[in-house]
């Protein structure tokens, strides 16, 4: 193909902006999908994806479109994970495209992760398209998000197209303003293979499916490919497009967009942002950008019922598969027994994995308080990555403690200020820099340790901007903290579960509150429970849960038998989701609450 | 094994507003007295021959409601003598009848001694307010000159229900109507904590514990045995009939909303709930809800029903029903029991039962058994 005649684009918006609709509106628009194969946001795949409303694996599909000129389109859309938490993913499709659609929500304005992307591409040299969506609306304001979006990122947006995915208006407009206003792929076909690797995935009768941008030369079937920065080489075994059922073809060449199977068994050995080329006729050098992605967050996941074990380490096993950004190793607890420590790129990413592993393979899990991995350095001169408190060394053994930080970054109606500040500060964070979008929008980034992101921070932004403040983030290296392990003993036990890394200066604070919240949360039992928060051997904060002293019922006969039979099954249903720790029960909520303190 | 029969009429001249038992409120002369008593042995006839129970040995029997003395002595009689002429009534069996006060007047007293050797009277309290807060239409003399006049007439085994934890009631409110109920020379006691709809008050929990304890150490001081949570007992003078619900025994039910509980062909313990519809039941349209119950649910019903009592679980009988140990069905659990403190010290032959301790959080404890 002519690749005149190819346009490689996505779509960035802000989670509920309107991208999984429009792309909806695109396929049908195209014809790819008929009305009658159209279930809302084809392109999200999983049900979990529909259900919350955001994009977690990015998709492909290639669009043919004839344009007024009269020649026909292959236009190739890229659909782009839609969450903070996947910021790399989203920075590799974005590698793959020469153009974006910049969707704007008309009634909500320009938000964090608008910005975020937006910046992005244009950093990758994209050239963007914005989309002023939802105009059906009543709140819709067309030309001031049109003038937001010319201040924000200083680009002529004289271009921009009302539109809603939602009613199809506008989306004629957006196809010919693809063809006309976006460059074609420029890639050298005569050039060696460079083939930018944005994605894969695994199916079971194929092994991995890796998505490819063919930046320069051609790839056939039966090629040896080589992985460049793993270091590994396949035989390209079939190659494909979707429209969006996938297709077979025998080669694909620059400027295309396609998937390629090479007998590749993990999805770990196809890294994201890799470079593809032929082993025998290799690239100079591989496509820049390239990182390799760490888990940041940490979480214990255990089964409630530990005759589960079994079964959530295949479900592990098979979530894996498809998600290599997502790590577990076996851990034991003393509190919970035997589980795994999982690491995520975000706590997003963590509430999806749990929710996956809960729905589809019914497992009843427990996890500890996400928290992040600190870099320790003992007075032994060792240093390690601690992503599990209970892990941390004793304070007299330790030399130098770094934690992760985040540069965040918050947009906001200008009158919520005062309230951001406030949180901001609270969670230890810096500020660096403040500007006003417009009169009445602020965009304000703080340098902030991760750890306190990845607490209540998101709650509480929404909470104190009623819902209009949007967030953003991006790692931004490690730095000394003076921090400390709080115990939480149980009846005098520390349950190691339980246990977290708090700053210094906040621990008497954190420490009274985690007791009061656990006090709260742990039911009254047939003893009494202390519940005490210490820093090393000493005691901070004490709460105790007054032991039950009456439940007894008042009349059982012939009659009552029954219903006091299965009122007793109810009430032990009721106690499946607590965990005995010791003697004491403790429901899954409890190991949660430890992180939702001030 | 004993066996028993209960038979339940579903009338009341009023609807008490605590009461969860199937009644409904009547005049007396539109209680369909003679109708009843004859759906009641039809009820009969029809379930011996279906379970093959004629001639089978019946040592209690009891009349409960509702207000059973709404029937007239004659047709209590009806009913009976047709349990006599159905089954083996041991010379010895406790036939109870329960009795709202102002039911009983020496005119129907004098009959009812002879029909029954057990009477149980719903006196509830000797605080006139709490009677009325309660919707009760008998005043304490009413209740007091009831059980008197029962005396007089010959009963020999007479048993006073009262209930503590009374909307607004005092301590010192409880300590009195003890000392009245004891004062009257019954020889049984059931002493129930009110149980209300979760919405409604209930007593403070220390207020709650501390009223079942003062109900269990002012009725054993008086030569009460307490036996099981709610009931007291002068020696000798168990309801022998409840003692067969609490110790998982076999027992017809008979009447509109009665229950019973009988081993059917097979081992098979089969629970049956006769329709609540008195219009359908008066037509001799018996229909009930049957549920075969399982042995892990017969096992958790045996375990926590004997542990009301304070004769708890008999281990060796445990055994022998359900042919495996208790430790053996429910690891663990007398040792951690015994360890917290909730058991009685074993006494001569294997049983486990709770103390005082134990039967304060038993609805807890219970737990372990489902």
């Amino acid at each position: 193909m002519n690749s005149d005649l190819i346009r490689n684009f996505c779509i960035i918006a802000h989670v509920d902006h309107g991208k999984s609709t429009l792309a909806d509106r695109l396929l049908e628009a195209t014809g790819a999908i008929t009305m009658r194969e159209r279930k809302d946001q084809f392109l999200d795949n999983m049900e979990l994806e529909r259900e919350r409303g955001i994009t977690i694996k990015s998709q492909t599909v290639r669009l043919s479109y004839k344009a007024k000129d009269g020649k026909t389109y292959e236009l190739n859309l890229i659909d782009t994970p839609g969450h903070v938490d996947f910021r790399y993913e989203v920075s590799r499709s974005l590698a793959a495209c020469e153009g974006a659609l910049l969707v704007v929500d008309a009634t909500q304005g320009i938000q964090a992760q608008t910005v975020a992307n937006a910046f992005e591409a244009i950093d990758h040299k994209l050239v963007l398209i914005p989309v002023i969506n939802k105009i059906d609306l009543p709140g819709a304001d067309i030309d001031s998000t049109v003038k937001q979006i010319e201040e924000t990122f200083g680009i002529d947006a004289s271009h921009s197209i009302p539109a809603s995915a939602k009613t199809g208006e506008g989306i004629k407009e957006i196809l010919e303003m693809v063809v006309n206003y976006l460059p074609p792929p420029k890639g050298r076909k005569d050039a060696p293979l460079r083939a930018l690797l944005i994605d894969s995935w695994f199916d079971s009768y194929q092994g991995v499916v890796s998505l490819l941008r063919i930046m320069d030369g051609k790839i056939k079937k039966g090629d040896q490919v080589l992985m460049m920065n793993a270091g590994k080489t396949y035989e390209a075994l079939k190659l494909g497009i979707y429209n969006p059922f996938n297709v077979e073809v025998n080669e694909l060449e620059a400027g295309d967009v396609g998937y390629l199977v090479a007998g590749i068994r993990e999805v770990r050995d196809t890294k994201i942002g890799d470079t593809v080329t032929l082993q025998a006729n290799p690239a100079v050098a591989a496509l820049p950008g390239f990182k390799e992605i760490k888990p940041i967050v940490f979480a214990g996941i255990y089964p409630t019922d530990s005759a589960q074990y079994d079964e959530l380490r295949d479900a592990l096993l098979k979530l894996k598969l498809n998600d290599w950004s997502f790590t577990y190793e076996p851990e034991s607890s003393m509190a919970l027994g035997f589980g795994f420590r999982c690491g995520f790129l975000g706590s997003l990413h963590l509430e999806v994995i749990m929710e996956r592993l809960e729905r589809e393979y019914n497992l009843e899990l427990i996890s500890t308080a996400p928290t992040v991995g600190y870099q320790v350095m003992t007075t032994d001169g060792a240093i390690k990555t601690v992503s599990n408190p209970a892990d941390f060394p004793e304070s007299q053994n330790i030399e130098v403690i770094e934690e992760p930080y985040a540069m965040v970054n918050v947009i906001s109606p200008a009158e919520y200020l005062g309230g951001i500040f406030q949180l901001c500060q609270e969670k230890r964070g810096e500020q660096q820099h403040l500007e006003y979008l417009s009169q009445e929008r602020i965009r304000v980034t703080y340098l902030l340790p991760f750890q306190e992101l990845i607490s209540d921070f998101h709650d509480r932004l929404k909470a104190c901007s009623k819902g209009f403040a949007s967030l953003d983030y991006e790692l931004h290296g490690y730095r000394e903290g003076e921090l400390v392990k709080l115990n939480i003993l149980i009846n005098g036990d520390p349950v190691d579960a339980l246990s977290v890394i708090v700053h210094r200066d906040k621990a008497y604070n954190q420490g009274r509150d985690i007791v009061q919240k656990l006090r709260g949360e742990i039911p009254r039992q047939q003893y009494e429970v202390a519940i005490q928060a210490a820093i090393g051997n000493k005691p901070i904060a004490r709460e105790t849960v007054k032991p039950l002293r009456k439940n007894v019922t008042a009349k059982c006969y012939g009659g009552d038998v029954t219903r006091k039979r299965k009122l007793l099954e109810k009430q032990k249903e009721g106690k499946k989701r607590m965990k005995m720790v010791g003697t004491v029960e403790i429901p899954q909520e409890a190991f949660l609450s430890v992180l939702k303190v001030k | 094994m004993t066996f028993g029969v209960y038979i339940h009429i579903p009338f009341c001249l009023q609807k008490c507003a605590y009461c969860d038992f199937h009644s409904v409120a009547m005049k007396p002369e539109d209680v369909p007295q003679r109708e009843y008593a004859e759906a009641i042995c039809a009820e009969l006839a029809k379930l011996s021959a279906q379970y093959e129970l004629r001639g089978r040995e019946v040592s209690t029997i009891y009349f409960g409601g509702g207000t059973p003395t709404l029937l007239e002595p004659r047709n209590l009689g009806t009913i009976l003598d047709a349990l006599r002429s159905t089954f083996a009534v041991a010379p010895d069996a406790e036939i109870s009848i329960e009795a709202n006060p102002e039911t009983l007047e020496p005119r129907n007293l004098g009959t009812l001694s002879h029909l029954f050797t057990r009477l149980s009277i719903g006196i509830q309290s000797f605080n006139d307010k709490h009677l009325q807060a309660l919707g009760r239409i008998h005043s304490s003399a009413t209740a007091i000159n009831a059980v008197k006049s029962a005396q007089s007439a010959g009963f020999k085994n007479i048993g006073i229900d009262i209930m503590w934890g009374l909307n607004g009631q005092t301590i010192e409110e409880l300590k009195d109507d003890l000392k009245q109920a004891i004062s009257l020379n019954a020889q049984h006691i059931s002493a129930y904590q009110l149980t209300q709809e979760p919405c409604a008050q209930e007593p403070p929990e220390e207020l709650a514990r501390g009223m079942f304890l003062l109900v269990h150490d002012t009725l054993t001081a008086a030569g009460f045995e307490h036996y099981e949570i709610s009931n007291f007992a002068r020696p000798g003078f168990r309801c022998r009939h409840n003692e067969i619900y609490w110790h998982s025994g076999e027992w017809l039910g008979l009447g509109s909303g009665a229950t019973g509980s009988l081993r059917t062909g097979t081992r098979n313990l089969v629970r049956r709930n006769c329709s609540k519809d008195i219009k359908r039941y008066l037509e001799h349209d018996f229909t009930y809800e049957t549920e075969a119950i399982g042995r892990k649910s017969e096992m958790a019903e045996y375990c926590f029903m004997a542990l009301r009592t304070s004769d708890g679980i008999d281990l060796k009988d445990f055994k022998q029903k359900f042919r495996i140990e208790f430790d053996e069905a429910y690891p663990d659990l007398q040792e951690k029991w015994n360890r917290a403190g909730y058991t009685n010290s074993q006494t001569h032959k294997p049983t486990i039962s709770l103390n005082l301790k134990g039967w304060l959080i038993s609805d807890d404890l219970f737990q372990e058994f489902v």
